[in-house]
């Protein structure tokens, strides 16, 4: 057996932490220079949260715009790549449409289609009001 | 034998000869579940009735001579961001809780039509976002190995099924590494296939550029089996790839690497790693070399900015994919009292049914795609994806394939990285370069990192279509590894022993 002996693992203290620490402070240093690293402020946040529609608490952003900003200033290393001229990859293999002949196939049943809704009449999915009232 | 401790290989060449029963092979994985998923909590669901009841329909049909697929009655763990029809599918999530998918994933009928059992559905961070499954809704899933060390994410709950004799073989997605990371955290064998080589019909969208459905098992044989059963063109996914399936099965037996080329990334080494991860990931490079291999050592220059990369391409892709989740036609649907109208449901319930890391995530993607910072953040990590494809079809014309360690560390302790976001992105720092590029790479145990005695992953890449060349790096380092220790990895985990 050549696994690890418990003899060999006290000798080497070694902790995840300081890799982590390691790694980030490079991609924070490297990520710095040339473009402005926005930091993101908790009213952009709460903007952000409207437009995807999650009515984060006051607590969450709190919480949640100090990390998006060191996650933003940790990408933002992509902006050091020099790659202009560069065409922009955004599949990884080459994509051509698809097509099928228009023919009838089995599907869902209403009832079947209709069974995981949170609200259903009349054979429809009920929904709540769309329109506003002015 | 235990029933449980064979391989999938080994059942499924019992039960070809009748020695064993579908319903004795799936009954007492059953009881093992029963036995050590409190402390695991590799699953989400345990679909006991549907999986004897499959298993009394293979038996019945073995009876009455009819020829079987090679995994008829090999019970197989499925990851739950797969599709099942009248099976809860949650995906890790609240927002899913209590769904019953009216369809089944391409692969799920692929498994089924193949005669697997699927004996439940596994745990996961929620979407498949994360590292840890301590992103699920439903609690994290816990390491084999050491209980209190995560069993990796998202495919953990996969992933520890295996590892803990749950099932001899489980289903997962990679999009950052979501495979290949809980197979090496966890000492088990685990594949992402070349992307479009396995479905994505019916497996619930987070990065659909990057999304790649694939096996795990205990042996790279078995792994290979799966990957087999489950790959092939599916004109239901427009990504699909139609072409033939590499010669997985072929190759995993073969097991010999006399000749290849073997390129050792530079890039996925160094500052940052745990040095007992290097060591034995330095080991497997001599021993792949002792075996006729020729190592050299090939630059990837770009790949130190795939992780920033990914985490401006993968959140965008999820912004817009997880808008889906409205409230509308399925799922949790919040506050809805008669006084609110839709758009206010919608935002009441995605507070209510997301966890904080798709919540980051998407509002990270939403700012990457907002205008006035596209061309700065998504537009340029688009490009960067253009270059890290570059590096590896350069590297792809000096060697046959690439290797380097699966993860920069083993698996790290509950809860140590929840409240450091950066921290735990870090976990797919190897391993995301092979899904920005859509290509094919597996992660095999190659030892216990000396410092803590917890398993050490090593990854082997492939050009997109020659996943066969990922099992035959991977059998004969398996072979020759297993030769050395007297015994399998996984044997010498104690996790459970108590």
């Amino acid at each position: 057996m050549h696994l690890h002996s418990n003899d060999e693992r006290a000798g080497r203290e070694w902790t995840v932490t300081a890799t982590v620490t390691a790694l980030l402070l490079t991609a924070c240093r490297d990520a710095a220079p040339k473009m402005a690293c926005m930091p993101i402020t908790r009213d952009e946040v709460a903007y952000l949260a409207r437009l995807s529609r999650i009515a984060l608490s006051d607590a969450e952003l709190d919480h949640l715009a100090p990390q998006l900003d060191q996650i933003i200033t940790a990408v933002a290393q992509v902006q050091e790549v020099a790659a202009d001229g560069i065409p922009p990859t955004s599949h990884a293999i080459g994509l051509t449409n698809v097509f099928r002949d228009d023919e009838p196939r089995p599907c869902l049943t209403p009832e079947a289609a209709l069974s995981q809704a949170p609200a259903v009449e009349q054979q429809r999915f009920k929904v709540p009001r769309i329109l506003g009232e002015d | 034998m235990e029933l449980t401790r064979m391989t999938a290989a080994e059942l499924s060449a019992a039960l070809a000869r009748s020695e064993v029963s579908a319903t004795e092979v799936t009954q007492a994985h059953l009881d093992r579940i029963a036995a050590v998923d409190d402390r695991v909590h590799a699953f989400l669901h345990v679909a006991a009735d549907s999986a004897l009841a499959q298993a009394a329909d293979v038996d019945k049909r073995r009876t009455a001579g009819e020829q079987l697929a090679p995994l008829a009655g090999v019970p197989v763990a499925v990851k739950d961001v797969f599709a099942t029809k009248n099976m809860p599918t949650t995906c890790g999530s609240r927002i899913l809780a209590g769904w019953h998918p009216p369809y089944d994933a391409t692969i799920t009928q692929r498994l089924k039509q193949a005669g697997a059992i699927i004996i439940g559905k596994t745990n996961m961070d929620e979407f498949a976002m994360g590292s840890s499954t301590e992103n699920s809704a439903f609690g994290p899933s816990r390491n084999p190995w050491d209980l209190a060390k995560i069993p990796g994410g998202s495919s953990g709950g996969s992933a520890a099924a295996v590892a803990a004799y749950q099932a001899p073989l489980a289903i997962g997605t990679d999009t950052g590494g979501s495979i290949r990371q809980p197979a090496a955290v966890c000492g088990i064998v685990g594949t992402k296939p070349t992307y479009g080589g396995s479905s994505r019909y019916g497996v619930v969208a987070f990065a659909s550029s990057l999304d790649t459905p694939g096996p795990f098992g205990r042996t790279v044989l078995d792994t290979a089996l799966l990957h087999e059963a489950i790959s092939g063109h599916d004109p239901m996914d427009s990504t699909s790839i139609d072409a033939p399936v590499p010669p997985v099965v072929a190759a995993a037996r073969e097991a010999d690497v006399s000749g290849m080329r073997i390129g050792v990334v530079s890039e996925l080494s160094g500052d940052g790693y745990q040095p007992g991860v290097l060591s034995r990931f330095a080991e497997a490079v001599e021993l792949l070399e002792s075996l006729g291999a020729k190592v050299t050592e090939v630059s990837c220059p770009h790949f130190g900015y795939a992780l920033p990369a990914y985490y401006l391409i993968a959140p965008s892709e999820a912004s817009s994919n997880l808008a889906r989740f409205d409230a509308m036609r399925y799922g949790l649907r919040a506050g809805d009292d008669g006084t609110r109208d839709a758009e206010e449901v919608m935002a009441l319930t995605r507070e209510q049914g997301f966890g904080a890391e798709v919540k980051r995530r998407i509002i990270l993607g939403t700012y990457a795609l907002s205008s006035g910072y596209y061309d700065a953040y998504y537009g340029k990590a688009q490009q960067v994806r253009t270059l890290i494809i570059r590096d590896f079809d350069a590297a792809f014309g000096q060697v046959d394939v690439l290797v380097s360690p699966a993860t920069p560390t083993t698996a790290f302790g509950l809860g140590e990285r929840t409240d450091d976001p950066m921290a735990m992105y870090l976990a797919d720092l190897c391993t995301i370069p092979s899904d920005l590029a859509g290509n094919a790479a597996i992660s095999v145990p190659c030892g216990l990192a000396p410092e803590d005695g917890l398993p050490v992953g090593l990854q082997v890449m492939a050009p997109a279509l020659a996943d066969d060349r990922l099992y035959r790096v991977a059998a004969a380092a398996e072979a020759a590894f297993t030769g050395r220790w007297g015994q399998p990895l996984l044997a010498s985990a104690k996790g459970l022993d108590s």
